[in-house]
């Protein structure tokens, strides 16, 4: 059996953190959930990740942040945001910087699943 | 035209008794002639005796039809119904008028006057005739009306943008609890659709549904909480008063947590109009946040000091200064929109609500860092003046 890809989801809600990686382990993916950009950096998962689910607008070190971070460091991974933000043109602009997609909260468990996909080379 | 003044006429030569009153009617006539105003003179039951050459310029029309004001356009149709009222009031009660009203200047426009009428009154106190002076104040009322339209219209725009930054922050906010039962309702539906059903875990994930939705549900609860504490009841307070009953509340919190207060409170404050419990809220709110902020800061001695005092005449401030981790000057504004917290378990609405309280008092809320570590918080509240008391 070929070991599954990981995905790292990092979000500071809690009704996000519990509800996500059920879906996304039944996609047929190994799951790790952190509240903030900081724990994530500071986990041995940013060696390992092969997609990253995250949170616009996260405390302290921000989704965009983080990615950029990513980048900086040479370990730019594919990016799924999510964010509960309603602002109509962020989408676009993530999209546009790089980002797999950009999803509006509450968003269907197709559109999550087909992103994660995509961002791991499956569809 | 021809005056509508009788011409004094009658024997050339008087005496010098005679010629003093002609000197003495003469100028009458050139102050009512030429003062900057519309003069004209009313019988004792307000019927248009005489008018001044300005009347006539003004209006362009002849006596006949100025004596029939009530019924025809020369008053403005909107203002005639109460200046109808108000003059008749006079006529009947014997006391002076004033009203702003518009009339029909001969090329048609209307422009705003104001039209004050008092009383020549013979020796029994009867008034005999009325003398009214109708004053053009049209440009002052044009630019007064415009000033108000342009307050009311940010009053306007102040309210929409605070519940429009209302609305962004419940969505925000119900949003993540919705997006943990849709998931979750996915999730749970792949589940018992599969070839063999994962019960157990179709059941755990209805589980994480109720939660979620519970969790939706508190949000709207906190928000109906903060709703329904609406009601204020004004009296006259003194702010350095209201201190001393929060300080009483809250000071063996502030010792457990080995925190010194130092309390600086004049004794001349004026007094403002303000709901006592309301304030106490901020106050308290103020010093638990300040609380909170020295809790993470452990190397640091923890004091807080609350400080009021009378600022110019108008204003009376109370600041609520502290050593805690302090705040960047750049997140200031954001501490005081609706559900944002720093603080684990904090609900992010206290300093929201503190700042809608103070303005309900006409004052002003806002949070500076200091020079050296910690922050303060201070609110600002004007003094009625005496004619507003």
């Amino acid at each position: 059996m070929t070991k599954r890809s990981l995905v790292c989801i990092v979000d500071d809600n809690e009704s996000v953190r519990e509800s996500l990686p059920d879906l996304v382990q039944y996609g047929g993916y190994d799951v790790q959930t952190f509240a903030s950009a900081e724990d994530f950096l500071a986990s041995p998962a940013v060696e390992d990740a092969a997609c990253l689910i995250l949170d616009v607008g996260l405390p302290g070190m921000s989704g965009p942040e983080l990615q950029k971070d990513l980048v900086r460091r040479g370990r730019s991974c594919p990016v799924v945001f999510i964010t509960a933000q309603g602002e109509r043109s962020l989408p676009a602009r993530l999209v546009a910087a790089g980002a797999v997609a950009c999803l509006l909260k509450p968003f269907a468990d197709t559109v999550l699943l087909d992103a994660i996909h995509r961002a791991c080379g499956r569809s | 035209m021809k005056s509508p003044l009788p011409e004094a006429d009658g024997p050339e030569d008087l005496g010098p008794v005679g010629a003093a009153l002609r000197d003495s009617e003469r100028n009458s006539r050139l102050i009512v002639h030429n003062i900057p105003g519309l003069v004209s003179l009313l019988t004792a039951n307000g019927d248009i005796e005489m008018v001044n050459r300005q009347v006539f310029q003004y209006f362009g029309r002849p006596l006949d039809e100025l004596r029939q004001w009530a019924t025809n356009d020369i008053i403005h149709p909107e203002d005639l119904p109460q200046v109808v009222q108000v003059f008749e009031h006079a006529i009947v009660s014997g006391t002076p008028y004033e009203t702003v009203q518009r009339f029909k200047r001969a090329d048609g426009v209307y422009r705003w006057f104001t039209n004050r009428g008092y009383p020549v009154r013979a020796a029994d106190g009867q008034p005999t005739r009325w003398c009214v002076l109708l004053t053009d104040i049209d440009e002052r009322k044009r630019a007064e009306d415009a000033v108000d339209k342009a307050r009311s219209e940010l009053a306007h725009v102040a309210r929409v943008s605070t519940v429009n930054a209302l609305t962004v922050s419940i969505a925000h906010e119900i949003n993540q609890p919705l997006t943990g039962i849709v998931t979750n309702a996915g999730t749970c539906l792949r589940l018992l659709n599969a070839d063999s059903p994962d019960l157990d875990g179709a059941r755990d994930t209805a589980r994480k549904m109720i939660r979620d939705a519970n969790r939706a549900a508190d949000v709207i609860a906190r928000l109906r909480a903060l709703f329904s504490k609406q009601d204020f009841s004004f009296e006259l307070l003194n702010l350095s008063d209201v201190a001393r009953d929060v300080i009483a509340l809250a000071s063996s919190d502030l010792r457990r947590d080995r925190i010194a207060l130092q309390a600086e409170l004049a004794e001349d404050l004026g007094l403002i109009n303000g709901d006592r419990i309301q304030l106490q809220q901020v106050i308290l709110n103020l010093l638990s946040n300040a609380q909170d902020a020295m809790s993470a800061a452990h190397e640091r001695a923890r004091s807080v000091r609350i400080k009021t005092e009378l600022v110019g005449a108008g204003h009376v401030r109370l600041s609520v200064r502290d050593t805690g981790v302090g705040i960047d000057r750049e997140h200031m504004d954001k501490l005081f929109t609706a559900f944002h917290t720093t603080k684990p378990g904090g609900t992010g609405i206290g300093l929201w609500i503190s700042r809608s309280i103070v303005e309900r008092h006409h004052g002003r809320l806002w949070g500076e860092p200091n020079d050296g570590p910690g922050a303060t918080f201070t609110f600002s509240i004007p003094v009625p003046t005496a004619s507003s008391a």
